[in-house]
């Protein structure tokens, strides 16, 4: 493997990592669907922030972006509270309106602008490694550095908010009464998956966004007992996704977004048909007895 | 929720649930109108009445769960952000999120987060807390199971025992019977009984009217608004149970 | 065969075309709509409407060709297997339904990507027509597009008026099993395929990743005028039809891309239902609430 692979693999895994331990929890509050959204939606974002700045990956975008992502999941839930529409119509009528918003904005005044619908759509972990910056002498991708931060800064959450995030997604009331602040938690959680899928999008797209989020906790909730081994897991399937898919996209000379997307999947199908517990073929070959009480 | 000024006389032990005018509406509905009880301590108490009568919303009111509540109430003599650690909550069981990955001993251990907040570690004693919970109600031997792979029954042991574990001097329990089975209901009921001839203080909601009769110290027959409190043979009687439930429940009739 | 009504619009004929096109997919979308939306399988929609690209591209490899009928055969084909996939992930009880609708979602989109990517990589110069099926290409449209929407339309509408009372038990009653000795399944399956023209037909338009705002908003804008379906498929095809037209209107005469102005409006009429209208809308909810309190 060359220098740019091995950085294209470490970038997608820690990405990965990240996506993943907060992934698990959305999966486990039936949330699973609002990455997708906010990958959509922070579109306005970005082009607002060009169109006032110049830039398209400063700072200030990712504020500017972490604000529409937040904007869409306070529109998604003021429409669900509303108790007039359901919780999964009301997504679908955020997120489209944020996107049009921005291809709108883009074709009326940023045409020549430059932001790539394509590159931000399919992901351009490829050319990742080739822009650097300069960090302590050195040359450093600038992705390498987001990403790391934005992994630490999600490991560090997830270890502080632990016993509430646990808490108030198995059981909110007990949450709440006991004094684990779960729905303040909860808005955290919210904000900082808006903050990494705004990140994570510029670094590799929101393909991979979706997916990083999405498959391997899904995919690791098939194999595990605990909370805490399915977010070990999770990251797991996201860094063996990374390495497997980056390799075949060399091989098949192919989109690495892509090759690292379709890994994923058949990780988890994998999962689906053989994991220890629930795998659909594991129990045709080995009925569980049910444990008894005394 | 307005902070309590009345003296009590000190003899008098506070009651565990004291509410006063106490209304609650859920999406534009009105489901609690003008609800006053007040259930002594140290008493295993069931709320009744029929589907819809507000009774989940009652308790839930009582514990702040419930957005727009009006009216006065007051857990163990005190508002509820000073008794938070005393009162342990058993929720429907369809509130709980059934397939999240977690097993028997690691929700009881969640009875002691009250206690020890976001960070610090669970001591030695938490853990013998957790143990002696878990013996209590049976589970014991359940200890690694995963909470998906539990029947009703032995699920609900579990929650009584992350109750037991905090340690709570109010327990309440919303419809914690359902999807149970008898032996599982009998052995609960032997808990909770047990819990109030230490000093502490039970509430459930409750469907099976034979055994609020047969085993409970007080009863509250709810709909919309309470309709008696007292005793259960005397607020279970065919008038009460009448306007309440527009009839007679049959098993009532002796 | 539509051209007497081209030209009777006051508009140019390629105006024409865009705008009668338009409204005809936001007629099919908004009426199908009800499908997905009452069933709470809203962001079935999205993930199928991705999952046409896979078949797009697929059907691309294989003739060779751009021929629209034949990647629309692809595209429903792709989009009725993605929401396979979901219904089969959901049933195994291994997933919640938001978790199977991701992990979908993400693999048929990925898979169209590649799909994409490798087309491009081999050089076809064709290919930049394809990617039009992610954000929409309105403009493209042209007579024969509107006359096959119209035919697919008919054909879909006529299934919902078939077998309007399966429909109905199915999607309001959710433990709906069997109804008259069709098994739930056979509605499940009717539905999705329904759902899966409807999205193919929008696709072109509005694109991929707008399209389940077309089946979702017009439905929620008229579940909040009426609670019978018989009144809400119609209404809510309508108000998606008005939506398409006037969306391609004004795109046509502010050169802005149809579908996102489409997808605007539809919103707009969605959330002004939602906050002002007579019964059910958040306005005359409060005011019932505050009625109340007083009296």
């Amino acid at each position: 493997m060359s220098p740019d692979d091995v950085m294209i693999v470490v970038i997608s895994g820690l990405l990965a990592t990240s996506c993943a331990l907060l992934g698990s929890f959305l999966v486990l509050r039936r949330q699973a669907l609002l990455p997708d959204a906010v990958s959509h939606a922070v579109l306005p974002g970005i082009v607002l922030i060009f169109l006032l700045t110049g830039e398209r990956a400063s700072l200030a975008t990712v504020l500017g972006a972490t604000a529409f992502g937040v904007a869409c999941v306070a529109g998604f839930d003021w429409l669900r509270r509303t108790g007039v529409v359901a919780s999964d119509a009301a997504l679908a009528l955020v997120f489209p309106a944020l996107f049009s918003l921005g291809i709108l904005l883009i074709s009326r005044f940023a045409s020549g602008a430059h932001i790539d619908l394509d590159s931000a759509i399919f992901g351009d972990v490829t050319f990742a490694p080739l822009r650097t910056i300069e960090l302590a002498g050195l040359d450093v991708p600038r992705s390498l550095v987001i990403t790391g931060a934005a992994t630490l800064g999600t490991v560090l959450l997830v270890v502080l908010l632990w016993r509430p995030l646990k808490a108030s997604t198995f059981d909110p009331d007990f949450a709440e009464l006991g004094g684990l602040r779960g729905k303040l938690v909860s808005q955290v959680l919210l904000v900082a998956v808006a903050g990494l899928a705004v990140v994570a999008f510029d670094s590799v797209g929101a393909i991979l966004v979706i997916t990083f989020f999405v498959v391997p906790a899904a995919t690791a909730r098939l194999l595990v007992r605990r909370v805490g081994t399915m977010l070990v897991a999770a990251v797991a399937v996201g860094w063996v996704s990374a390495f497997g898919g980056q390799r075949a996209a060399v091989t098949f000379d192919t989109s690495i977004p892509g090759t690292i997307g379709l890994t994923a999947g058949a990780l988890f199908l994998l999962a689906l048909l053989f994991a220890p517990r629930k795998g659909l073929l594991t129990k045709r070959l080995a009925a569980r007895p049910q444990p008894r009480p005394r | 929720m307005t902070t309590s000024t009345d003296s009590r006389t000190a003899a008098q032990p506070p009651s565990a649930l004291s509410l006063r005018e106490v209304s609650a509406s859920y999406g534009g509905r009105t489901v609690l109108d003008g609800v006053s009880v007040e259930i002594p301590a140290a008493t295993l108490c069931a709320v009744v009445g029929p589907n819809g009568a507000g009774k989940s919303t009652m308790v839930k009111a009582a514990l702040g769960l419930v957005p727009s509540v009006r009216g006065h109430v007051e857990l163990l003599g005190e508002p509820l952000r000073r008794v938070r650690r005393r009162v342990a909550y058993v929720p429907q069981q369809d509130s709980v999120a059934q397939d999240f990955p977690i097993t028997a001993i690691q929700v009881v251990e969640m009875g002691r987060y009250p206690h020890r907040g976001w960070l610090r570690r669970l001591t030695r004693h938490d853990d013998e807390l957790v143990a002696a919970a878990m013996d209590q109600v049976g589970v014991a031997d359940l200890a690694e199971h995963p909470i998906d792979e539990l029947s009703g029954g032995q699920r609900q042991r579990v929650f009584l025992a992350r109750a037991l574990a905090q340690g709570a001097d109010l327990v309440i329990l919303d419809e914690p019977f359902t999807a149970v089975d008898a032996r599982t209901e009998s052995a609960l009921l032997e808990v909770l009984t047990t819990l109030c001839q230490n000093g502490r203080s039970v509430i459930a909601v409750h469907h099976d009217l034979r055994a609020v009769l047969d085993r409970f110290d007080h009863a509250v027959l709810l709909a919309g608004t309470v309709l008696a409190e007292g005793a259960p043979g005397d607020v279970l009687t065919p008038e009460h149970l009448e306007r309440a439930y527009g009839m007679t429940p049959l098993v009532l009739n002796r | 065969m539509i051209g007497w009504l081209l030209d009777a619009l006051p508009l140019s004929y390629p105006d024409a075309v865009v705008v009668v096109g338009t409204a005809v997919v936001g007629f099919v979308a908004g009426a199908l709509g009800p499908l997905a939306v009452l069933r709470q399988r809203s962001m079935f929609g999205d993930a199928m409407s991705h999952g046409t690209l896979a078949g797009v591209a697929v059907a691309f490899l294989v003739t060779g060709a751009k021929v629209p009928e034949v990647l629309l055969l692809g595209a429903a084909v792709s989009a009725a297997l993605a929401a396979f996939a979901m219904i089969a992930l959901e049933r195994t009880g291994r997933l919640r339904p938001d978790a199977a609708i991701g992990v979908v979602l993400s693999v048929s989109l990925t898979l169209g990507i590649v799909l994409l990517t490798h087309i491009g990589a081999s050089g076809n110069s064709q290919q930049a027509g394809l990617n039009g099926y992610l954000l929409g290409q309105a403009a493209g449209l042209v007579e024969r597009d509107i006359v096959l929407a119209l035919a697919l339309g008919a054909v879909a509408l006529t299934v919902v008026l078939v077998g309007f009372r399966l429909l109905r038990s199915a999607t309001f009653d959710p433990g709906f099993t069997s109804v008259a000795g069709v098994p739930s399944w056979a509605v499940d399956a009717v539905a999705t395929g329904l759902l899966a023209l409807a999205v193919v037909l929008g696709v072109r338009t509005v694109g991929a990743i707008l399209m389940v705002a077309l089946l979702v908003a017009p439905v929620v804008a008229a579940r909040q005028l009426t609670k019978r379906l018989s009144t809400l498929v119609p209404l809510s095809g309508a108000l998606g039809a008005a939506c398409g037209a006037v969306g391609g209107v004004v795109s046509g005469r502010a050169e802005l891309p149809a579908g996102p102005v489409i997808v605007l409006l539809a919103t707009v009429v969605a959330v002004l239902s939602v906050t002002f209208a007579p019964r059910r809308g958040i306005v005359a909810k409060a005011r019932r609430r505050r009625a109340r309190v007083a009296g």
